[in-house]
């Protein structure tokens, strides 16, 4: 006989782990059962357990959270993407389901789960609603009416400060868009983190009550009545699988476009990293970087100051060598410059010195040393003068035949 | 800034370290290198210019063009024979007259300020008659 029970059955992954749940839903509430868990190694005992218990409880629902980074928040549906509709205008999309060949059938976005634990506490004040599921923060701006601004955070690696710090900036960064401060924020958490509120009430500054509880029971939650469930479930997912009774689904969440869905979307590990990363900026514009562009961009960037840093020596380089080029001129137009005036000064004392005691012949004149040959009249003042010029010269007079005298001068070196 | 850099890849890392080093042992000296340079460079053309003031001559100095250079002292003496001799070596042999000397003189301190030529070795002068013949060697710079 089988056991009419309604029951929700939750799974989730969390690094290596499958994460399972079922709970009986009653009219007062759920009654949780013990959350199994199975390795990722152990995936087809996980499966097989959940088949096991959609064919314990036929009426069931089989409920699973997408924790992926590239959901966003939209103000339109797209038909190309998985969407969920959450507020009366907004949409969570995100480019495909990638649930594998684990049955499911209602997916749910952080953004819907976190919607539907704080809906009714939202008025027209901004309040900042956080979801802080699998090391990512899932933050939205919202009202009573609409969510105006959503991003995720990767907090991976990241200090309970660090974390602090980028929910504070995606505030300022918001503030510089909007001019709007949250007047109230709201955590939901699955798992007790003390010190991260503690820093976030003081990164903050604002008085922070968190919500703890598990994803099972905010998925058993929301599996619980179809009206709360109706809209806020990823509609693409289920357009292959619909249920025929609305409650009973079953295997058929197992279609070929799941399994396709596997295949297509399978991300490594790293991409996804990759997009857990992206600025807020980029969230802030809808402009969603491709895990290769981010690559690209960052090795550019890390490319940049070398770049910057090897034009600078090459330029003053060749700066350098062009200058020297010209200093080679110029000195050496300095330096001949410089001879040629005490070349100039040299030749005009030994003129001087000849003045009407004597007469040149030929002369040898350089800047080290002269040698000449005259005829002289007078030949002490031309001794003189020449010796005041050049000391111990050799001064030599010979007299010619015509009864002329002639002298010759070297200078010694 | 700190977390800056602990975010950042090791690769990048690497190439902000060597543009580091390139920086300060590259760019920073050539830099340096360059403008003592410059300084330099600017000291010498300031002495020049002065010489050129101090001659009443034009900043215009050209490169040595034996035709020119002929044509030109031509203008202010009889006879003027350049021959090149070899490696941009040129002897030039000038006819003055003995009571035009000063003119020589006042030649010979402004030629390489009009042309980027030295005076290499000695002149020579020999007595012809009522002139001088002067040799000298002229070296292009």
């Amino acid at each position: 006989m089988q056991n009419q029970q309604y029951v929700t059955i939750t799974h989730y992954k969390e690094r290596e782990f499958y994460f399972l749940n079922y709970a009986i839903q009653t009219s007062d509430g759920f009654i949780m059962k013990d959350i199994e868990q199975f390795h990722e190694s152990e995936k087809e005992n996980f499966i097989e357990r959940i088949r096991e218990l959609q064919k314990l409880y036929p009426k069931n629902q089989t409920i699973s959270l997408s924790l992926m980074a590239n959901q966003v928040v939209k103000d339109t549906e797209d038909p190309n993407k998985a969407s969920a509709r959450i507020f009366k205008e907004n949409y969570v999309l995100q480019d495909k389901m990638d649930v594998g060949n684990i049955p499911v059938t209602l997916y749910f976005s952080p953004f819907a789960v976190l919607y539907e634990e704080y809906k009714d506490k939202l008025d027209d004040k901004l309040t900042l609603l956080i979801g802080y599921f699998d090391r990512k923060l899932f933050i939205m701006f919202a009202t009573a009416e609409k969510i105006d601004q959503s991003w995720i955070i990767g907090t991976r690696g990241l200090s309970e400060k660090q974390i602090a710090d980028r929910v504070y900036k995606s505030m300022k960064a918001y503030y510089k868009i909007s001019y709007k401060f949250a007047d109230q924020v709201e955590m939901l958490v699955n798992d007790d983190s003390p010190k991260l509120l503690k820093v976030l009430r003081e990164e903050l500054s604002m008085n922070i009550m968190p919500t703890q509880k598990t994803i099972h029971a905010l998925l058993h939650h929301m599996g619980a009545d179809q009206s709360r469930f109706g809209s806020s479930y990823i509609k693409s997912f289920l357009s292959s699988a619909q249920p025929t009774d609305g409650l009973s689904l079953a295997d058929k969440t197992t279609a070929d476009d799941s399994l396709n869905d596997l295949r297509l979307n399978h991300q490594p590990e790293g991409a996804e990293e990759l997009s857990e990363s992206d600025s807020f900026l980029d969230k802030l514009t809808g402009k969603k970087k491709k895990p290769s562009d981010t690559k690209k961009t960052t090795g550019l960037f890390a490319f940049l100051p070398l770049l910057v840093v090897l034009a600078m020596g090459g330029y003053f380089t060749t700066e350098k060598s062009a200058i020297q080029t010209k200093i080679a001129l110029i000195e050496a137009q300095t330096l001949a410059q410089n001879n040629n005036e005490l070349l100039s000064m040299t030749s005009k004392d030994v003129f001087a010195a000849m003045g009407k005691s004597a007469e040149l012949n030929k002369a040898i004149i350089s800047n080290e040393n002269v040698e000449l040959k005259g005829i002289v009249w007078g030949i002490e003042p031309l001794r003189n003068s020449l010796n005041n010029l050049y000391s111990n010269g050799e001064f030599i007079i010979k007299p010619l035949e015509n009864f002329m005298t002639e002298f010759s001068f070297k200078s010694k070196v | 800034m700190l977390e800056n850099l602990k975010n950042t890849s090791l690769f990048s890392k690497i190439l902000s370290l060597l543009a580091v080093a390139l920086f300060a042992l590259w760019v920073v000296p050539s830099m340096l290198s360059y403008y003592e340079q410059v300084n330099d460079y600017q000291a010498n053309v300031e002495e020049i210019k002065q010489s050129v003031a101090k001659y009443g001559l034009e900043n215009n100095t050209k490169q040595f063009n034996m035709a020119k250079f002929k044509q030109n002292s031509e203008l202010l003496f009889d006879q003027v024979e350049v021959k090149s001799v070899a490696d941009n070596k040129y002897r030039v042999t000038i006819n003055v007259k003995k009571e035009d000397i000063k003119k020589f003189h006042a030649f010979l301190e402004k030629i390489s300020l009009q042309y980027y030529v030295k005076v290499l070795g000695p002149l020579e002068f020999n007595s012809k008659e009522k002139a001088l013949e002067v040799k000298m060697t002229l070296l292009t710079l």
